[in-house]
C-alpha cells in the first residue's frame, strides 16, 4: 500500500511541477497597478511628482491603466513612467517603445508615418517593430500601413469640448492586421491608440491639451 | 554546414500555412504524438517539452518526458511501474521500468496537398526492454478536427495479428526477432539487432476533436498487451481502444480510455514550448536612460577630493541595477570597468545597463566605455563602445543590432589585467537546497530538503575561497536501504551511505585560482573537497577562442574518496582527467567530446549533445562508454543520462540568474563517472563566450 501510495506521491509531485511552469500568475506580468501615484522612496518619482507633464495610458486588451510622467527627453524623444517604473518612449506623440510590460516594443522605425499624421495627409508607409520573441532574441514584424485623414471632430475633455483632427492608419501585417487612431491639434497628439505589435496590443494615450 | 543564421537575429515572418503545422499533435499515452497507445506521424512544435502521466487499471503506471529534440527529432525518456510484473502475489517484485524512445519524421505532410506525415520510430530501445518496439507510421489531418494513422509496427506492435515481416524481402533475417537474453545485465543495451525484425502487424488511429476542449479518439491497436495478459490478469478481449479527452487548459489535458474492452486508463499530459515565453522582455522596471550632459556626480569625478565618494556612488548605483563594480580606471578619455553580472541572464543586459549608469556619473570627457564582465575573477571579453554610439542609438530603430556591430569587442586575455581597486568581500548566503534521488524500486522520488551556509571570499582578485555547510532537515534519503553490489571500486553507487547520518555535513569547500594566461586561454587550478564525495587537487587549462565555434580543454585530477561522514577520507585514491573537445553547431545545438580516465579508474569517452534556447533554457543527453564491460558495470550497462535546465527568470519573469535542473540518469553506477567541480572553464564562460558573438544582444536596451 505504501509504495502504491509513495508512486501516487511521486507522480502528484511531478504533475504539479509540471504545471507550475505554466501557471496563469505568469499571465498576469503585465501592468498590474493602477491609475495614482503610491508614496514611495523613488527619488525620481518625488521630483516629478508634483510639477511634471502627464498623461493617460490604456492597455484596453488588458484592461489596465495607469499615469505616466514625464521624466525627461533627449534627442526629440520623450520618456513616460509609471510608478513602477514601466516606460513608454515617444516622438512627438509617436510610441517608439516600451520598457517594463513583459512583452515590450523594442524599437520602432515608423517609416515617415508622424510626417504624414501631422500633415493630415493621406500615405503608405512600412513600420518596422522590433521586439523579444520567446527566446528572447528580436524579431521583426513588419506592417504595411494606410494613412487616411478622417476630417476634424471634438474629444471630450474635463476642461470641456476640445476640437482636433482624426486621422486613421490601417497596418497589414503577414500574421494580423490593426487599425491606429490619431487626434491631432496644432502638430501635436491630443490622444492616440498606437498598436504595440506585441500582445500588449493597442496603447492608448491621452494627453494634456 | 554553417547557416545564415546570425547568432542575434531571427526575422520570423511566419507564414500562416505554417501555423497549421505548428499545431501541438494529440498525444498518446506514451507521452509523445499519437491516439491512445499507438503512434501518429506527426512532430510536435520544435522545442517542445511534454510531460505525461498515465495510470492503467490493470496495475501499470507510466510517466515520460519527451522532447522535440529538431523539427523532425524527438525523444522520450518512459519511467513506468508494473504491478506484481514478477509474481502475481507479491508487490516487492514488481517492475520499475525505464526506457527511452527515439522517433523521426521522415516525411512532412502537405496540407494543401496529399502527403501524408511520414513517421519512423524506436520505442523502447535499451532498457529492459518491455515496451520494445518499432514503427512506420503514416498520418494525415482532415479538415480542423480530424487527425488519421496508418502504420506498421514490429515486436510489441507487431504482436497482434502479426504476419511475416514485409522487410523479409530484403534478408531473411528480419523474419525473426531474437529474444530478451534476459538478465538484469542485459539492461540498458541497444538492442540494434532487434530492430524491425519479426512479424509485423497493422495499426490505425482516428482522433477527432470536435471541440476546443474536447475530444474523441479510436484506434486498431497492433499490440497483444502479452506481457500484461501474462504477468498480470490482463484481458485482451478487442483490439479497439477508444478514449476521450478534455483540455483543461492551453497546454494541459486529461485522457480517458478504455482498453482492449476491459480496462480503464487515465492519463495526464502537459506541454510546454522552450521556444516560447510568457514574458518575452520581462519584468524587470525600465532601464535608467543615456545621460548626454555633465551631471553633479559626473562632474565631480575630475575634483581629486570627491573622486572617491563619486566612485562610491557610482557602484551604488549600478548596484542598484544589479551589477557590482569590481573596479574603473579613468584615464583621460576613456574608462576600463570590470564588473561582475549578478542579475541579469544575459551579459548584453548588463553590459547595457552598465553603460546607462556609467553616462550618468562619468564626465562627458570620457567618450569611450569599456566593459569586461568578470566571473570568478576572469573574463571572457572586453567591450568597447563609444558614448556617441549610446547616445546616437538609445531610441534608435534596430539599436539592438547597430549597438553590437559598432562594439569593440576583444579577448580580455590578450589584455593587460585591470587593477584591482575595491576591496574583497565575503559573500555569504543562507539558502535552503533540495537533493533528490530517482528510481529507487523501494520508493522512485525520495529527496532530502535541508538549509545550506554559503560563503565565498576572495583574498585576490582571482583567487576564490568557497564553501557550502548543508544541514538536512528533512527528507527520506536515509531510507535507503539497497547497497551497491558493484564489482567496481564504489565511487558513485555507495551514494546512499553518505546520506545515511543527519548531521551537518561540509558540500564543499575549496580553494581556487582562475587565470587568463594569454589570449584564448582560461586556467583553474584548485584544492580541497569539491564535492560530497571526493576531495583533492584538480587543474584545468582551456582553449576557447573568442569567435570560434570550437574549444579544446584539458583537466588532470588527484582525489580520494570522502568518508561518509564528516571531513576524514576512505582508502580509495585515483587520478582522473580528461582532454574535451567542444563544439557549437549553431541554432543552439553543442557538442562536448571528453576523453580520458574516470573515477574508478576506467578509461573511456563521454559524448554529451544538448541544445541551448535563446531564453536560457538547455536540454542535453550523454553517454558514457568506458573499457568497463556491459557486465561490470552491472545493471544499466553504461552510464548514461539527460538533463533539463530552466532558467528561473524564464519561469518567473523577474530576472535572476538562477537556474533549476536535474540530471536524470536511469541509473547511477560507478563506471564513467566524472568528479563533480562547480566551476568547471567551460561552462563558467559559456554565457559571456556566447555573448561576445552577438547572442542576446536583443536585450542591451531593456
Amino acid at each position: 500500500m505504501g509504495k502504491v501510495l509513495a508512486m501516487k506521491r511521486f507522480f502528484a509531485a511531478l504533475s504539479l511541477a509540471a504545471l507550475a511552469a505554466c501557471s496563469p500568475a505568469a499571465r498576469q506580468g503585465m501592468v498590474t497597478r493602477m491609475v495614482g501615484l503610491p508614496v514611495s522612496d523613488d527619488a525620481e518619482l518625488q521630483a516629478l511628482a508634483t510639477s511634471a507633464p502627464r498623461a493617460l495610458a490604456q492597455l484596453p486588451k488588458h484592461n489596465l491603466a495607469a499615469v505616466v510622467l514625464l521624466a525627461g527627453s533627449r534627442d526629440g524623444v520623450e520618456r513616460w513612467r509609471t510608478a513602477e517604473r514601466i516606460e513608454i518612449y515617444t516622438r512627438r506623440g509617436m510610441v517608439i517603445g516600451t520598457r517594463g510590460l513583459g512583452d515590450d516594443l523594442m524599437d520602432l522605425d515608423e517609416g515617415g508615418a508622424t510626417a504624414v499624421i501631422m500633415a493630415h495627409a493621406h500615405g503608405r508607409v512600412s513600420r518596422i517593430y522590433r521586439a523579444l520573441d520567446g527566446e528572447g532574441r528580436i524579431e521583426i514584424r513588419a506592417y504595411i500601413c494606410d494613412i487616411v485623414p478622417q476630417g476634424p471632430t471634438t474629444l471630450a475633455r474635463d476642461g470641456g469640448p476640445v476640437s482636433a483632427f482624426l486621422v486613421q492608419e490601417t497596418c497589414h501585417g503577414p500574421r494580423d492586421a490593426f487599425v491606429n487612431q490619431y487626434w491631432v491639434k496644432g502638430g501635436k497628439l491630443l490622444q492616440s491608440e498606437q498598436n504595440l505589435a506585441t500582445s500588449a496590443g493597442p496603447l492608448r494615450l491621452f494627453n494634456q491639451p | 554546414m554553417k547557416f545564415l543564421f546570425s547568432a542575434l537575429f531571427f526575422a520570423t515572418l511566419a507564414p500562416l500555412a505554417a501555423l497549421a503545422q505548428n499545431r501541438t499533435p494529440h498525444l498518446s499515452f506514451q507521452g509523445m504524438a499519437g491516439h491512445i497507445e499507438m503512434p501518429s506521424a506527426f512532430a510536435m512544435p520544435d522545442g517542445t517539452l511534454a510531460f505525461a502521466l498515465s495510470t492503467h487499471a490493470q496495475g501499470v503506471r507510466r510517466s515520460s518526458f519527451a522532447f522535440q529534440i529538431t523539427e523532425r527529432l524527438s525523444g522520450s525518456f518512459r519511467y513506468a511501474y508494473f504491478d506484481g510484473y514478477f509474481d502475481n502475489s507479491s508487490r516487492a517484485l514488481s517492475l520499475y521500468d525505464r526506457s527511452f524512445d527515439l522517433r523521426y519524421l521522415l516525411v512532412r505532410e502537405d496540407l494543401q496537398g496529399w502527403l501524408p506525415a511520414v513517421t519512423v520510430g524506436l520505442q523502447d530501445f535499451g532498457g529492459t526492454g518491455v515496451f520494445g518496439g518499432e514503427y512506420l507510421v503514416a498520418s494525415r489531418h482532415l479538415g480542423e478536427t480530424l487527425e488519421i494513422s496508418a502504420g506498421l509496427g514490429w515486436g510489441r506492435l507487431g504482436s497482434y495479428k502479426g504476419f511475416d515481416n514485409p522487410l523479409g524481402f530484403l534478408h531473411d533475417g528480419f523474419k525473426t526477432r531474437p529474444g530478451n537474453t534476459g538478465g538484469i545485465s542485459d539492461t540498458g543495451k541497444v538492442d540494434f539487432d532487434k530492430f524491425f525484425r519479426g512479424d509485423a502487424a497493422l495499426f490505425f488511429g482516428v482522433n477527432w476533436q470536435p471541440r476546443e476542449n474536447l475530444g474523441f479518439s479510436l484506434e486498431y491497436s497492433s499490440d497483444a498487451m502479452e506481457r500484461e495478459v501474462a504477468r498480470q490478469d490482463y484481458a485482451h478481449r478487442t483490439p479497439i481502444n477508444i478514449g476521450v479527452n478534455y483540455r483543461l487548459s492551453d497546454k494541459t489535458r486529461l485522457d480517458l480510455a478504455y482498453l482492449s474492452g476491459s480496462t480503464l486508463a487515465l492519463g495526464l499530459s502537459t506541454t510546454f514550448n522552450a521556444r516560447q515565453s510568457v514574458l518575452p522582455s520581462g519584468r524587470e522596471p525600465a532601464p535608467p536612460p543615456v545621460v548626454v550632459q555633465d551631471t553633479k556626480a559626473a562632474a565631480s569625478w575630475n575634483l581629486p577630493e570627491a573622486r572617491e565618494a563619486a566612485s562610491a556612488q557610482l557602484a551604488q548605483a549600478l548596484e542598484a541595477q544589479g551589477i557590482t563594480l569590481e573596479s574603473i580606471d579613468v584615464a583621460g578619455p576613456s574608462a576600463e570597468v570590470s564588473i561582475k553580472n549578478t542579475r541579469w541572464l544575459d551579459p548584453a543586459q548588463a553590459y547595457g545597463r552598465t553603460v546607462r549608469v556609467l553616462s550618468a556619473h562619468l564626465p562627458q570627457s570620457v567618450e569611450t566605455f569599456e566593459i569586461r564582465s568578470e566571473k570568478n575573477g576572469i573574463a571572457v571579453a572586453a567591450i568597447a563602445i563609444d558614448r556617441t554610439d549610446l547616445a546616437a542609438l538609445e531610441y534608435a530603430p534596430d539599436a539592438a543590432w547597430q549597438t553590437y556591430a559598432r562594439a569593440d569587442l576583444r579577448d580580455a586575455g590578450a589584455l593587460p589585467d585591470p587593477r584591482a581597486n575595491r576591496a574583497m568581500d565575503l559573500d555569504l548566503a543562507l539558502r535552503p537546497y533540495a537533493l533528490p534521488a530517482f528510481f529507487d524500486p523501494d520508493n522512485p522520488l525520495r529527496i532530502d530538503v535541508g538549509a545550506e551556509l554559503f560563503a565565498e571570499w576572495r583574498p585576490t582578485r582571482q583567487i576564490y575561497l568557497s564553501g557550502a555547510l548543508r544541514q538536512p532537515l528533512l527528507g527520506n534519503l536515509g531510507e535507503t536501504k539497497r547497497r551497491s553490489n558493484s564489482v567496481l571500486e564504489h565511487v558513485r553507487s555507495d551514494f546512499a551511505l553518505y546520506t545515511q547520518s543527519d548531521k551537518a555535513f561540509v558540500e564543499h569547500l575549496t580553494l581556487e585560482h582562475f587565470s587568463r594566461p594569454a589570449e584564448g586561454l582560461y586556467g583553474r587550478v584548485g584544492m580541497g573537497y569539491f564535492e560530497r564525495m571526493f576531495a583533492g587537487v584538480s587543474a584545468e587549462l582551456l582553449w576557447a577562442p573568442i569567435d570560434r565555434p570550437y574549444a579544446l580543454g584539458v583537466e588532470v585530477n588527484g582525489l580520494r574518496q570522502r568518508d561518509y561522514e564528516g571531513l576524514g577520507f576512505l582508502d580509495y585514491s585515483v587520478f582522473s582527467g580528461h582532454v574535451s573537445g567542444y563544439y557549437d553547431f549553431g541554432a543552439g545545438y553543442g557538442g562536448q567530446l571528453d576523453v580520458g580516465r574516470y573515477l574508478a579508474g576506467d578509461l573511456g569517452a563521454t559524448l554529451t549533445l544538448s541544445r541551448s534556447f535563446g531564453n536560457g533554457i538547455e536540454v542535453g543527453a550523454f553517454a558514457t562508454l568506458t573499457d568497463v564491460s556491459f557486465e561490470d558495470f552491472g545493471e544499466g550497462s553504461f552510464d548514461k543520462g539527460f538533463y533539463v535546465r530552466l532558467p528561473l527568470s524564464w519561469l518567473s519573469g523577474e530576472p535572476t540568474q538562477r537556474r533549476v535542473g536535474t540530471t536524470i540518469r536511469p541509473i547511477q553506477r560507478d563506471g564513467g563517472a566524472k568528479v563533480d567541480i562547480r566551476s568547471r572553464l567551460h561552462p563558467l564562460i559559456k554565457d559571456e563566450r556566447a555573448a561576445a558573438k552577438g547572442d542576446g544582444w536583443g536585450r542591451f536596451w531593456r
